[in-house]
């Protein structure tokens, strides 16, 4: 009894009461005269030190002289149910950063400050921004996000397996039926039939995360008010080249394949790092895993291919968008720390830390010097691209992605027909779709305007 | 004092007794179910205001694919894994009383699953159930035996849960292992004395003793099957929802998905209404078969 | 014979439930070099203690200082829901009054909606009472009992003989007494497992501290995890295995210490005594 007395006050009490008296407390000094300006972010780890590091610079300097104190909060990727919760229990952050994907959704549903009065005075010149990536934080005209962390989705090719399969690793594919063609010659078979490597795969189990994206390389799947459908014909032509893809492996042998695969993707078990994989389609952080995992990894960088019947490349491209919620604390130093983030200088050291693209038409003059992303200008001059597209802007997006997903999964598992999944899947889009704005209707907010949402849908026109 | 002053007393006895839990839930919980009840008749967008639509989240919910599958997938795990999982624990709790010798080096090994956090399981068992790297078909192989594909094949993604599933059943155990040692000893005896064999005493003896102990699990296990979410959440997250053919989408995936997704938190709150009142009825089941069962000293 | 089939099938079960957690440990001690390995090595060939040092020193997730607040609050909530579900299950299973089932039904449909359709109202209720950003929305509620730790309490409270209250009564013990003299004792082993559960359950939820909390500085071990999943840079498998075992050994320990409770039940301490 005694003997486990003892234990129990050595294992547990000893460390627990040293811990709780002389532990580390609070880590931060907040200074109190200074106006506190809160600010909600995903990023952690590294990407959170560095915007760490810009706030604290703003802390001593601008924010020194002005009262302002800003409190950067990282939340991981839990931030968007964080501030959702925030935001509908009246208690919204000052500034946050927010996934594109959502910036309808907040937008319709003003919780977000419009921009568009500000920006003259917080000295941001949209002309100054690629238009493809100013785009995204656009709804319906008016500005809602600054893109904070821009990238552009490639195609990301292996070079060694380019030339053992006889390919000039300076020629990539540009078109779809190269693509396969090249595919084909990279795809090496073991003596008893199964894959060992493959040029390319349509699988959504590949690194393949904006599954919706492949309508937008036969075509347009917007239709006149800019929205998705996946039974336009781009959208069916995409499935039946998905469908295409797992015939020609056929389905058992990539099923094999892919069950090999690490669904860890960031370790060197990622099948392109792993080089299982020739040819993927992934943003730049790619050369991060790289490097550390895989340094010696022989790639390049190049426009994804393109099935459209007039060559254009299409470009998926994306951002972190700076919002202010609206309802916030502190609105004016909210928008006193914007407009110094924002400065082109400021933003591209983040930029860079971030192995991302700069937002800036033409970027510093050693914003390409050093990146940690050595093809890091092809991405830039992608944004650029005239087929450029965005996460299409539809408050039921989400919904969409999910049914989308749907239905190019079964297309993959041979559950379904590419053209009866696109019908059924849009079905249930446009279910989706009725219904929102039946309920839109009611609550009396802004209609849908026909025109505007199709230019701020394609971006950069 | 008189027999309606007495049952008075009893009464305020009884609340007194109870104060903390429904003082907590007059101030803190009815608020929240209240309302969540009135949101499940509203198109609540969480960034705006609830507007009243009457009972058409509810009529939508029937006529939805998805919340069908959803409801089908739990139902399914539901009626695989809660047997499974109470056998398993029933019987890894009656080995570990067995022994007098180092039950408590056993017992901490079974229980410690339990500890780990959700996400790091998750990621644990990504490694583990990988279709050629993974540790599983690799002790397989050793067997001669070619392993599934556990998360890629829509047929296997269940069976993968329900394996996880029993991997957990270590706070079960633990639960079945006290209730196993309220058993006095004594009815053993007598058991033994009336020559009564091992598993007639487990019939007769044991398993009456222990339905209090059996129900709360059932009814734990119910439960925490429709709330069953984070695991296959945080597997498929990086490739795809719920899973190959939406085969590992479960009820609060769904529920999940539509309160912060895609901002219909009234629809949210209909899906959690009828969750409600589908476990009621079945924890109401299972009480029912509890006091046929049951034993009271 | 019987016992050694019993020691080989507890051993077989028991290689079968660590070997996720040594997966996990070796992890926790693979330099990045091994970590890329394919197939991943099954124990690390160069194990590198030195990930424990940079974990605990991280800058980004203070590892020590989130432990402080998980402690805290898991103290502050373990002693509440003790103290409270113990008494709230014994007015549910020892006292006979009227509305008892119908009260206790209602509790148990509570436990029944899940979080996040209350989440946003709860939310509500706190930031009026000036909660948000501080512990106490995470300890306060195990104050007044919670519904699962009450049920598990109030069915073995029920496995616990009525003569035993009775002998109680004419001893002229008021419920208070019986309660604290009688029930506790004999249900120290649902208590252990009540401690420890919730021990569990706290120590490691995640959505409640980041729902609730405002700044880096008060968030907790388990929400320190997720931190270790950046968007572009990576995860460190490594240290995110290595905060994760740091996770796990407290609750280990505190196992170890109340297992003897609850294999001691009333066989043990007799009802006859």
């Amino acid at each position: 009894m005694s003997l486990r007395k003892i234990i129990i006050i050595t294992l547990l009490g000893v460390p627990a009461g040293a811990l709780l008296l002389f532990g580390p407390r609070r880590t931060a000094d907040v200074p109190c005269d200074r106006t506190i300006v809160r600010y909600w972010e995903s990023w952690a780890g590294v990407e959170g030190r560095a915007v760490q590091e810009l706030i604290d610079e703003f802390n001593r300097t601008v924010g020194a002289q002005r009262g302002v104190f800003v409190q950067y909060v990282s939340l991981g990727s839990m931030i968007h149910e964080r501030l959702l919760a925030a935001c509908a229990g009246g208690d919204p952050p000052d500034v946050a950063g927010l996934f594109a994907f959502a910036l309808p959704q907040y937008a319709e549903l003003g919780a977000l400050e419009p921009l568009d009065a500000d920006l003259p005075a917080l000295g941001i010149r949209p002309t100054e921004f690629v238009p493809a990536l100013w785009q995204i934080g656009v709804y319906h005209g008016r500005t809602y996000g600054l893109p904070s962390t821009p990238f552009t989705i490639a195609m990301y090719y292996n070079r060694r397996l380019f030339r053992a399969a006889g390919l000039d690793p300076d020629r990539p594919p540009t078109t779809f039926d190269e693509l396969r063609a090249f595919s084909e010659r990279l795809t090496r078979t073991a003596p008893d039939g199964s894959l060992q490597t493959v040029g390319f795969l349509p699988s959504p189990k590949v690194l393949n995360w904006w599954h919706w994206c492949w309508p937008f390389f036969f075509g347009d799947p917007l239709d006149e008010q800019g929205r998705y459908r996946i039974d336009s014909a781009a959208g069916v032509r995409a499935l039946e080249w998905v469908a295409s893809y797992r015939d020609r492996f056929g389905a058992e042998r990539t099923q094999v394949f892919e069950q090999g695969l690490g669904i860890v993707v960031e370790g060197a078990q990622n099948p392109f790092m792993a080089e299982r994989v020739a040819i993927i389609h992934q943003g730049p952080w790619m050369a991060n895993f790289i490097r550390r995992y895989t340094p010696d990894l022989d790639y390049a960088v190049a426009a994804f291919p393109s099935a459209r019947p007039d060559g254009s490349r299409p470009v998926l491209v994306c951002s972190d968008l700076l919002v202010l919620p609206r309802g916030a604390r502190h609105p004016r130093e909210a928008r006193l720390f914007l407009g110094w983030l924002m400065q082109q200088p400021v933003l591209e050291r983040l930029c860079k830390a971030h192995g991302k693209i700069s937002p800036f038409r033409t970027p510093g003059p050693d914003f390409f010097r050093d990146h940690p992303n050595p093809f890091i200008q092809i991405h830039h001059e992608l944004a650029a691209s005239p087929a450029a597209f965005g996460y299409p802007k539809m408050p039921t997006w989400p919904q969409i992605e999910h049914d989308v997903l749907t239905a190019v999964n079964n297309v993959w598992f041979g559950l379904g027909t590419p053209r009866d999944e696109a019908r059924a899947a849009q079905q249930r889009i446009d279910a989706a779709v009725a219904a929102y704005e039946r309920l839109a209707r009611m609550r009396c907010l802004a209609p849908v305007g026909a025109a505007d949402a199709k230019a701020s849908t394609r971006a950069g026109s | 004092m008189s027999r309606s002053g007495a049952q008075r007393n009893q009464w305020l006895l009884g609340l007194a007794w109870t104060s903390p839990w429904w003082l907590g839930f007059v101030l803190l919980t009815a608020g929240p179910l209240a309302l969540s009840l009135y949101l499940s008749f509203c198109d609540y967008p969480l960034l705006a205001r609830p507007v009243y639509i009457g009972a058409e989240n509810y009529a939508a919910l029937v006529q939805d694919p998805v919340w069908w599958k959803a409801l089908g997938n739990t139902v399914r795990f539901a009626v695989i894994s809660i047997p499974l999982c109470s056998a398993f624990a029933l019987g890894i709790a009656w080995l570990l009383q067995q022994p007098n010798r180092g039950g408590a080096i056993f017992q901490a090994l079974i229980f410690l699953p339990t500890i780990v956090p959700l996400i790091a399981t998750a990621m644990i068992w990504l490694w583990m159930l990988n279709g050629e790297l993974g540790l599983l078909n690799q002790v397989l192989r050793w067997f001669g035996l070619r392993g599934p594909n556990w998360l890629g094949d829509p047929v296997w993604a269940m069976r993968a849960l329900v394996l996880i599933a029993l991997w957990g059943v270590g706070n079960t155990v633990v639960i079945y292992l006290a209730g196993l040692n309220e058993v006095p000893r004594e009815l053993y005896e007598a058991a033994h004395l009336d020559g009564a064999g091992a598993a007639t005493t487990f019939l007769r003896i044991t398993l009456p003793i222990l339905t209090p102990v059996i129900l709360f699990n059932a009814v734990i296990a119910i439960i925490a099957t429709f709330q069953y979410f984070v695991i296959p959440f945080s597997i498929w997250r990086a490739t795809d929802r719920g899973g190959p053919g939406r085969s590992a989408y479960f009820y609060t995936s769904y529920l999940y998905d539509n309160a912060f997704l895609y901002l219909k938190m009234g629809y949210a709150s209909a899906m959690a209404w009828v969750q409600l009142l589908i476990i009621l009825a079945l924890t109401g089941l299972v009480f029912l078969v509890g006091r046929r069962v049951g034993y009271r000293p | 014979m019987k016992t050694a089939l019993i020691y080989i099938l507890l051993a077989v079960l028991s290689v079968a439930f660590c070997a996720p957690l040594i997966t996990m440990l070796s992890t926790s001690l693979k330099p990045d070099s091994e970590l890329s390995r394919t197939p991943p090595t099954l124990l690390p060939v160069q194990p590198d203690p030195g990930i424990y040092r940079r974990v605990l020193e991280s800058r980004e997730v203070p590892v020590p200082l989130y432990a402080r607040n998980t402690l805290i609050i898991t103290l502050l909530s373990m002693a509440g829901t003790l103290l409270s579900s113990a008494a709230v299950a014994y007015g549910f299973s020892r006292i006979a009054w009227r509305g008892r089932n119908v009260m206790f039904a209602v509790m148990l449909a509570t436990m029944m909606i899940p979080f996040p359709v209350v989440m946003v109202p709860t939310y509500v209720i706190f930031k009026h009472l000036g909660w948000i950003g501080s512990f106490k929305p995470l300890w306060v509620p195990a104050w007044f009992g919670s519904a699962f730790n009450i049920f598990l309490l109030r069915q073995f409270f029920l496995t616990i003989p009525r003569e035993l209250d009775e002998a109680a009564r004419l001893d002229g013990c008021g419920t208070w007494r019986t309660f604290w003299r009688i029930i506790l004792p004999l249900a120290k082993p649902a208590l252990a497992i009540v401690a420890v559960l919730h021990f569990i359950t706290v120590w490691n939820d995640f959505l409640a501290p980041l729902i609730f909390l405002n700044h880096q500085d008060q968030f907790t071990l388990a929400l320190g995890l997720t931190f270790y999943q950046t968007r572009s840079g990576g995860t460190s498998w490594n240290q995110l295995m290595a905060v994760s075992t740091m996770i796990v050994a407290p609750a280990l320990v505190i196992f170890f210490v109340a297992q003897r409770a609850f294999v001691r039940g009333i066989a043990t301490t007799g009802i006859k005594g």
